[in-house]
């Protein structure tokens, strides 16, 4: 009876003892070890001349095109890198951004946190910056609008030739330096917004210089496409511009350039860049020249740039003009001469037929939401539309996302998230 | 046996409805080894110090004059899964939050002291008194789940308790039990000095005053670390009543009333830690907007006042002496859990603010916001808890004068069963079950023991709230996991 006890007893400690024993086990905490990041770094001030094309920028008189860059480690000479060249991807900013508006949503740390982690292969990434005078001009500008040569170096508009820079400068440019390799697969671009019209069209005015785009949603088909439910793209914010600044029905002489209307601010931007009205071109080696084609309408739809309410740092010379034609009226209705032969000739539906390549073999990756502004989304679907469709039945890759409650997509707020996204595109459209 | 007959009933239903009771939250549920061996089913049968807290008219059953002391070592056992995403319909934007990995609690053994003596003296015809100290109260558990994003900010480390909670409710006892119908009903009566000791940690997510982009993610949500330490003092009573049915079977009816504690502290922290946004967002130095962009941190500190709400108890339990040698005992509690409502930190005496912080307002569109205001805005952790129920079951066995064995168990709910607001700070994920061991030493006045326990707690899936509707989820999602294990080293010095 005793030896019983003594075996039920012993065995009793035993499991006691193995009970404190689990429970003392220190599992620590299972926090992850800080994650080792790409050594590269950015070059914040790659600001690039590029002249003759941005001589006659309005209020850039130093013709130069503010960059951002990153530079991975790898591309980096040495000591800290191995001058090994990378694949280039160009972000294109949206409207009124400069250059650090990626960089201002994670990009530097996206890149360092993913080459690192190899979620991504190293890339040099450049981010030039959108114009600030009218938040910019659908990195558009070329000599001759309404025909197919887009680009004539020697010529600079007063949105500066965008087409020269953006259709093939700016790669050249980077490539210069070293640190990228060249061809079409091993060259990217992407935009935001403004930038993402910007994206397309140097894609369709260059000759395979990108192979792979990567977008949100933006002004992508001026017109729209009602018949199949995407609305009329631009053509319904006319009178939200004129009724924001409390004009519709008023004297278009009174438009205002100010910042504070942003819809305002595109149509005036984008006229600059597809109607300008008696706006002066510049020839670099000779002399001011009028452009008497674009002199359409001195009194119907007609604005007069240097109203009292334009915005300030114009640096206008004297005795010049930088009037622009919008492709409204004052009730808000197209006015077809600048609607029809000015603008729907830079619609990316009329790019791609004028264009060379016409995307073929690029990679397309598209984010688009429901609750982006200026009815972006629809006109980014009336695209896409385009592209998925015959004659071209292309296949595009496209992310649909919806903000969280009480922070909807309808801006820049989940360009973080986008961000990574497009990188992964991008990477794997560059191949090994 | 009329009595047995209706006290079994009433048992009976206590467990069958059980599952609309609720007990738990962070009430130490076991003081003393021979109720931690016994699953606390002690009401009816506690014949040492710890009576004191069980039933303190089971002093009046006590023959000897005794001192009695406790070690209990206690570890929380807890694993979390986070699930922390910025949702919507389609979807899923990470947070920072170390999410779908296993995370678990700080390690940490618990000690928890306790000890009283008690007298029988010569007052009021014989009356045991008792003095005793135990913690009626205690949680303590410790977690790191949460770094921010790359992209927001690595220069400044949140600390590692980020969601922590010290809570000790330490009670002084002042007891005393008496005899009053002949070897029939006892009465016991217990005054509380109550001393409460708050250590709480935590995260929380406040708007970005910031104007877009500034305020775009992942810089929309900046982590406030809200560290605060403080104490107070309280009242309670507690009573009970012990009711000899038959020679072999007890009646024991007990309950507690613990009034409010103010808890103060003199040393709050409010550390926010801000994004480090490129360029610094392009401001100037020395501009609030270049403080919010620049990778700083704003500590503020600030004394604090909480309120602890403590709960209401009463049971009732029923022991059985089986044959000679074995006792059955088997109790039930019911707690007003809805009396506690979490804490509200309300700040005071603000200072250690840089003049930039302390006078600069921030504009977003149409909305200001003044940074001070900011910083000081009170912090809470509301909860709504609901009542709940225990019920326990132990036995206790003794083979010989040399040797007591005791095992024993109970099922327990959550109070926090339906919580809205579920949080790491307290996992109570639900119906408990525990297991319990134990045993005693006899040798000659001296009772030495050991008990150990274990409580296993149920797997519990929490969703995303957002009850006010402000974007941000008001719980940590997740899956939590808990164990918690205690081990009782006792000794009883009779003279």
């Amino acid at each position: 009876m005793f030896g019983k006890m003594i075996k039920f007893i012993a065995l009793s400690l035993i499991s006691i003892s193995m009970i404190v024993l689990l429970s003392c086990e220190d599992r620590g905490t299972n926090v992850p070890a800080v994650s080792s990041l790409d050594g590269g770094g950015p070059w914040p001030t790659a600001d690039h001349i590029f002249s003759p094309e941005l001589r006659w920028l309005l209020s850039n008189n130093i013709e130069q095109l503010p960059g951002w860059v990153y530079i991975p480690r790898v591309a980096a000479p040495p000591p800290s890198g191995i001058s090994r060249p990378v694949p280039l991807l160009i972000l294109l900013a949206p409207q009124g951004a400069n250059k650090f508006y990626f960089a201002q949503h994670g990009l530097q740390e996206l890149l360092r946190e993913m080459i690192a982690d190899g979620t991504i292969q190293p890339m040099v990434v450049a981010c030039p910056s959108n114009d600030p005078t009218f938040g910019g001009f659908m990195y558009a500008g070329g000599y001759n609008f309404s025909h197919p040569v887009k680009v004539i170096d020697s010529i600079t508009p007063p949105t500066g030739n965008n087409d020269a820079i953006f259709s093939k400068q700016l790669v050249n440019w980077i490539n210069s330096l070293g640190f990228t390799l060249q061809g079409q697969q091993k060259t990217g671009i992407g935009g935001f917004g403004m930038g993402a019209y910007g994206a397309f069209r140097a894609a369709l005015l260059s000759d395979a210089v990108y192979g792979s785009i990567s977008v949100t949603d933006g002004p992508l088909d001026f017109d729209g496409d009602p018949g199949l439910g995407f609305g009329n793209g631009l053509i319904d914010l006319f009178d939200d511009a004129l009724i924001e600044q409390g004009l519709l029905n008023g004297n278009l002489q009174d438009f205002d350039s100010s910042t504070a209307w942003p819809v305002s601010n595109l149509f005036i931007g984008a006229a600059f860049a597809f109607s300008p009205d008696d706006t002066v071109l510049f020839e670099h080696n000779s002399s001011f020249i009028p452009p008497p084609v674009w002199k359409m309408d001195s009194t119907y739809g007609f604005v007069d740039s240097l109203s009292p309410t334009l915005i300030t740092g114009f640096n206008a010379p004297s005795g010049f003009r930088f009037d622009y034609l919008l492709p409204f009226d004052a009730s808000g209705t197209v006015y077809s001469p600048v609607w029809d032969n000015y603008w729907l000739t830079e619609n990316l539906k009329s790019l791609i037929d004028s264009s060379t390549n016409k995307l073929s073999g690029v990679n397309l990756w598209f984010a688009t939401t429901t609750e982006s502004k200026l009815n972006y989304y629809q006109q980014t679907q009336s695209w896409i539309s385009t592209l998925k469709n015959p004659p071209y039945a292309y296949s595009v890759t496209e992310k649909k996302y919806l903000g969280v409650p009480g922070s909807p997509a309808s801006g820049d707020q989940y360009v973080y998230d986008l961000l990574r996204e497009m990188l992964i595109f991008h990477s794997n459209s560059f191949g090994n | 046996m009329r009595i047995l007959y209706r006290v079994v009933t009433l048992l009976s239903c206590l467990i069958l409805f059980s599952t609309s009771l609720l007990a738990g939250g962070f009430e130490n549920i076991n003081i003393g080894l021979k109720a931690t061996a016994m699953g606390s089913a002690y009401r009816a049968l506690a014949d040492d110090w710890t009576a004191a807290y069980y039933n303190p008219a089971a002093y009046a059953l006590i023959n000897d004059n005794q001192l009695g002391g406790n070690a209990a070592f206690g570890h929380y056992r807890q694993t979390l899964v986070p699930n922390f995403r910025r949702s919507s319909s389609t979807d899923s934007f990470e947070s920072g939050f170390f999410n779908d990995r296993e995370m678990y609690n700080a390690h940490k053994i618990l000690s928890n002291p306790s000890g009283g003596i008690v007298l029988r003296l010569p007052v009021w015809g014989e009356t045991v008194f008792g003095f005793s100290i135990y913690q009626p109260f205690d949680y303590n558990t410790n977690w790191t789940l949460f770094r921010p994003l790359a992209a927001y900010n690595t220069a400044n480390a949140i600390p590692n308790d980020q969601y922590g909670t010290d809570l000790d409710v330490v009670s002084f006892q002042l007891s005393a039990g008496r005899e009053f119908k002949e070897e029939k009903l006892y009465l016991g009566i217990g005054l509380q000095l109550l001393r409460a000791d708050l250590v709480w940690s935590e995260l929380k997510f406040r708007d970005n005053p910031m104007p877009a982009p500034f305020d775009d993610r992942p810089y929309d949500l900046v982590p406030q670390w809200a560290h605060s330490e403080g104490h107070g003092w309280g009242f309670g009573i507690k009573g009970g009543l012990l009711w000899t049915l038959t020679d072999k079977i007890n009646l024991g009816i007990s309950g507690n009333i613990p009034f409010d504690i103010t808890i103060n502290g003199d040393s709050s922290m409010l550390n926010f830690y801000l994004p480090k946004v490129g360029n610094n967002g392009g401001f100037q130095i020395g501009t609030i907007e270049h403080l919010f962009a620049s990778g700083s941190r704003i500590n503020g500190l600030a004394d604090f006042e909480t309120k602890l709400k403590l709960p209401t108890s009463f049971g009732i339990g029923l022991s059985f002496d089986i044959t000679s040698k074995l006792t059955m005992a088997i109790d039930a509690q019911y707690m007003l859990w809805s009396q506690f409502e979490g804490f509200q930190f309300s700040y005071s005496n603000l200072r250690e603010l840089s003049k930039l912080v302390d006078t600069s307002i921030l504009i977003d569109g149409a909305d200001t916001t003044s940074i001070r205001d900011w910083v000081y805005s009170s912090t809470s952790h509301p909860v709504v808890w609901e009542n709940s129920g225990r019920v326990m079951l132990g036995a206790r066995y003794n083979p010989s004068n040399l040797l007591s064995l005791f095992a024993g168990g109970y099922a327990d709910q959550s109070p926090a069963r339906n919580a809205t607001q579920f949080t790491p700070n307290f996992v109570d994920t639900g119906d408990k079950y525990n297991y319990s061991g134990g045993f005693i030493f006899h040798i000659n006045e001296w009772d030495i023991g050991l008990a150990t326990s274990y409580t296993s707690y149920p797997d519990l899936a929490v969703t995303e709230i957002d009850s006010d509707g402000d974007g941000i989820d008001d719980t940590i999602p997740g899956l939590y996991q808990a164990d918690y294990y205690e081990t009782v080293l006792s000794f009883i010095y009779r003279f």
